[in-house]
């Protein structure tokens, strides 16, 4: 069969099965967590069903026999389904404002994220602008909420040399470091994404974030619904998608063993998610230095004023610094696109 | 898996041993229950498709305990099937504007599984607080009802109705969706289609109502059609409905039918819902000859003996012509459709086709305003010149497109991207044209009518309805009976206006929100409303093209003023609205008046200090404020008298109340303002005579 397939369809089956709405609070109904949603998924990619948005159309029968589950399992994933009305209301009410939703199973979901993490790329992301922007060379430039004002100015400069090479900057859109950096790129007529854990509804109500994606020069993401709470484990979270989203990380400032930037940083050389530099700002900043210990690659803000494009710069950088090879995608067409 | 043998046996439970489906309605409930299809149901009214949805919620509570949520456009429409579910055993609950109170308990009841059918009206989809409420509910079947409401082309386009259209281009595979409409031709049918996707099952019906008895008649202007209504009602058999254009001749209308010994009554859409109910249940019992009727009373009321439907002026297409004639004749043999026309009906369809959508440059200069930064309504007003109701409507459209939203007091612009649609508006009034003509046509057609008016919709008869006037010849006369002609000329000259005091400034003025009750007019009278049948052409003709206002019209003012208004205590003295562009139009009517009725005139009392712009020109209460409050000025000490305020014509009421402020300021007695004409939109019909 060549005719093109129903993807929409495969997206409301899977945030049937993985979202709890906001107005479900309280109910007992318990949507599948990650690892639930990868067991569930080989299931599906290894029976009849073969794809999620078949489910939509199957009795809780059909589900338990085909997808040879237990009926407890069938019954909660029937469950989940039938909250078909409600899901039309909510995407209805997202839509108003600006905020989509894609799915693991689509085309048009980042590649980056599904190539670097595999199974753990969350099955859905909500967003607002155009996640376009995200095919493009990418650097993502990090660091601390209050850094000095020169650090401020230095992470701005990066990401004006990021509009001037043609380079998307990702984030994680948190003031001081992440914002400078984003700013620096959008003022500059560039381009830029931010990772947001929780604020995504709130964030592009601001008014100087949403000219931006209007112009779909700026493009905002989640991995969790608009609605719910923040906590420090979604903020931590996100981190492994802001460096999964880039070609290189850049670290303007970073507390030592402490805070986000930190966990993020040594979570990115542990798992080798992008190559990770850090600005060198000797020994005073332990963050910074230890991070350059430990593997981060090190660079002076010198380097970066004096040549005009930052991406050859970085490049040059890893040839001649790094002893393993930079991170080579792997042909992810041979997995299940949603797997 | 429900089979239609035991779907036959509810519906006998439902309706009564022997009763099966008609044509349709099973293959409509299957598609809907077994197979979760998306459904677009057309058939005529009277057709049942409230039993559809009954026998859809009796099942899909049974198979999943699944709520079914109605949205219906009007009020009328749910009182009737709310009171029809629950006599065959369904519970129907509603939440909408006339129960507040009631909301919480419904709303919790109907999460607890204890509602069958919950009805609503498309304004709570658009209430956020109420979405929320909404995703919570176990919801098995979404139905909209008069679906032809969510397409550009059908008659009755709403702005709450693209939130339905979002909601249900969102809806997933597997999720079953009926549309029901009466009243559909190919393009609607294929706007619909498109809006709610490929896949929708669409189940049309024939549209021919046997027992209606089609005429036309062409009438030269209202005093005509007024006297043929109190000539021909009478001899009509049965109760029914007389379908005008707006709220006043409404108004009218049934105010001269009781002047002839006809017992008639207005029903619009401001009457509070007592009254509604009251009068609808009147009619319902044959109490009444006849309501006379906005569109307001007209989908979904379901009074299976309505003797006649007249249309006093003529409606905006066939497709609001077909509903209406709809409501007649469904339980009885022969009922009688008049369709009367006449001169004022193109400038009020012409009226409302250019105002239906805003006007390009306004919505673009909101757009603009509010995407440089947040603003409030206020500011918008004072940034904009645009009438304030003008405003609401752009602001209205661009809420629910996604493109402004609110955020506190302010508006914001959302993220989502805009471009002007007034090619669509554009095309969407051009069509409009095109339909009301089509109606225009059955006053000439020499072919059967029903045949016309049914080929329209798209639905082709074979035969000629054998019935109407060009079948079977007139079965009422087509001239007006000149003295009765004579008396409803001199009736229309008697209908005034009132004009009802503003109580509050448009926005905080020296400190103040409300206008302090000694600082207020007492209420107003207009002698017409500008250009109607009454005086209002004279008023017209007088002030762009004589120069100066006749006689006829002091004569008449004097006796609004003396005899039908006769204000308590009486104003001592008349003064007038100064203005420097025509200087002695109003001093010279009022100075006139004054002698008539024995008052002295002040002269000069009130001067102009400088140029206003014409206060028509000045469209929002904010803007036309800060105009007038800096352009009169009052010289003398009022030392107590009361006043007659006089203009020539009455607008936005701005200009009286600040003149009033003005005057009180300086000791003035009560002041009674007093205008020849008032603009289409500013007063009410005075029916407390």
């Amino acid at each position: 069969m060549t005719t093109s397939h129903d993807y929409i369809s495969d997206r409301h089956s899977i945030m049937l099965l993985t979202i709890r709405f906001d107005a479900e609070r309280n109910n007992v109904l318990k949507p599948l967590n990650l690892k639930n949603f990868n067991n569930l998924a080989r299931r599906i990619a290894s029976s009849a069903v073969s794809r999620p948005s078949k489910l939509l159309e199957l009795s809780e029968a059909e589900i338990c026999e085909q997808l040879e589950i237990d009926e407890k399992s069938a019954k909660q994933i029937a469950d989940l389904l039938s909250r078909k009305h409600s899901l039309a209301i909510e995407l209805a009410n997202l839509e108003e404002k600006g905020i989509r939703a894609i799915s693991r199973a689509e085309p048009e979901y980042p590649r980056k994220l599904l190539e670097k993490l595999k199974h753990l790329a969350p099955p859905l992301i909500f967003y607002a602008g155009d996640l376009s922007i995200l095919d493009n060379k990418a650097i993502s430039i990090v660091g601390s909420r209050k850094p000095s004002q020169s650090l401020l100015d230095q992470a701005h400069l990066l990401g004006e040399k990021c509009a001037g090479s043609g380079v998307t900057v990702v984030s994680g859109a948190a003031k001081g470091v992440d914002m400078h950096a984003m700013m620096g790129s959008l003022q500059n007529g560039g381009l830029a994404a931010g990772v947001v854990a929780d604020s995504l509804r709130s964030f592009i109500r601001k008014d100087e974030i949403s000219r931006f994606v209007r112009d779909g020069r700026l493009a905002l993401l989640s991995a969790f619904p608009p609605w719910e709470k923040f906590t420090v484990w979604k903020a931590m979270d996100r981190n492994k998608y802001i460096y999964s989203l880039s070609d290189f990380g850049v670290v303007v400032r970073s507390d030592l063993e402490k805070g986000g930037t930190w966990a993020g940083a040594t979570e990115c050389i542990e798992k080798n998610y992008c190559p990770l530099f850090v600005l060198d700002l000797g020994k005073e900043e332990r963050g910074n230095a230890k991070l350059i210990e430990m593997r981060g690659i090190p660079f002076e803000i010198n380097e970066v004023s004096r040549e005009p494009n930052i991406y050859r710069l970085l490049s040059g950088m890893i040839e001649r610094n790094s002893e393993e090879e930079p991170f080579g995608g792997q042909d992810v067409k041979q997995l299940p696109l949603w797997f | 898996m429900v089979e239609k043998q035991e779907a036959q046996q509810i519906l006998e439970k439902m309706l009564g041993k022997g009763v099966s489906f008609r044509p349709d309605q099973w293959e409509a409930v299957d598609a809907v229950v077994n197979e979760h299809r998306k459904v677009l149901l057309v058939q005529k009214t009277g057709w049942g498709k409230s039993i559809v949805y009954f026998l859809c919620a009796y099942f899909l509570r049974k198979e999943s305990k699944a709520l079914v949520l109605l949205v219906s456009p009007l009020l009328s429409l749910m009182r009737n099937q709310i009171d029809m579910a629950r006599r065959i055993g369904i519970i129907a609950e509603t939440v909408n504007s006339t129960n507040p109170a009631e909301w919480e308990e419904i709303l919790e009841r109907t999460k607890n599984n204890e509602v069958d059918i919950l009805l609503i009206s498309p304004e709570r989809l658009g209430n956020k607080g109420f979405l929320e409420r909404f995703v919570s509910l176990n919801i098995g079947l979404l139905v909209v009802d008069e679906v032809h409401c969510i397409s550009d082309w059908g008659h009755d386009f709403r702005p709450d109705y693209r939130r339905i259209v979002r909601i249900v281009s969102n809806l997933p595979k597997g999720a079953p969706l009926l549309g029901t409409t009466a009243t559909a031709n190919n393009r609607v049918v294929r706007d619909i289609e498109e809006q709610f996707g490929k896949d929708l099952l669409t189940i049309r019906g024939p549209l021919k109502r046997e027992s209606l008895k089609l005429q036309a008649v062409k009438l030269a202007d209202q005093s005509e059609r007024l006297a043929w209504l109190a000539e021909n009602l009478p001899n009509i058999p049965g109760s029914g409905i007389i379908y005008c254009l707006t709220k006043i001749d409404c108004e009218r209308v049934a105010r001269w039918l009781k002047d002839n010994s006809i017992n008639a009554s207005s029903y619009h859409a401001q009457m509070n819902n007592e009254r509604k109910e009251e009068l609808e249940k009147l009619l319902m019992k044959n109490e009444v000859k006849a309501l006379v009727s906005t569109v307001a009373l007209g989908m979904g009321y379901d009074k299976p003996d309505i003797g006649f439907v007249i249309h006093f002026q003529t409606p905006s297409s066939i497709v609001s012509y077909y509903q209406q004639i709809g409501r007649a004749g469904r339980s009885v043999d022969s009922a009688e459709v008049i369709l009367l026309g006449g001169k004022e009906d193109d400038d009020i369809h012409y009226y409302f086709f250019e105002s239906a959508f805003p006007e390009r440059s306004i919505i673009e200069a909101l757009v603009e305003l509010i995407g440089q930064f947040p603003r409030s309504k206020v500011e918008i007003m004072r940034s904009v010149n645009a009438k304030l109701s003008e405003i609401d409507k752009c602001l209205k459209i661009l809420e629910i497109d996604g493109v402004i939203t609110k955020n506190g007091s302010k508006y914001i612009r959302t993220v989502n991207k805009w471009s002007p649609e007034s090619e669509r508006w554009k095309r969407i009034t051009h069509q409009r044209i095109q339909e009301y003509n089509d109606v225009k046509a059955l006053f000439d057609m020499k072919g059967c009518l029903m045949k016309y008016v049914v080929s329209k919709l798209d639905d082709n008869l074979s035969e000629d309805c054998g019935k109407c006037c060009n079948c079977a010849g007139d079965f009422r006369s087509r001239v007006a009976n000149p003295q009765l002609v004579q008396k409803a000329a001199k009736f229309l000259k008697n209908r005034f206006v009132r004009i009802e005091p503003r109580k509050r400034f448009p926005h905080r003025f020296e400190n103040m929100i409300q206008i302090p009750e000694h600082f207020r007019c007492e209420v107003g009278y207009s002698l017409s409303i500008y250009g109607d049948a009454g005086w209002g052409r004279m008023v017209k003709e007088d002030k762009y093209e004589r120069g100066s206002f006749r006689s006829d019209l002091v004569a008449a003012s004097k006796n609004l003023i003396t005899d039908y208004w006769s204000p308590k205590p009486f104003p001592e003295i008349v003064v007038s609205v100064p203005s420097l562009r025509r200087p002695y139009l109003v001093s010279r009517f009022a100075g006139a008046l004054a002698r008539e009725i024995g008052l002295s005139y002040m002269a000069d009392c009130v001067v102009k200090k400088k140029e206003t712009q014409e206060q028509k020109a000045m469209k929002n209460s904010s803007m036309q404020f800060e105009n007038v409050i800096s352009a009169f000025d009052v010289s003398l000490d009022l030392g107590g008298k009361r006043v007659l305020l006089v203009d020539d014509l009455v607008d936005s009421r701005w200009t009286f109340t600040v003149i009033a402020y003005l005057l009180k300021k300086k000791n003035a007695g009560e002041i009674y303002p007093f205008a020849l004409s008032a603009s289409w939109e500013g007063g009410y019909d005075d029916d407390e005579s």
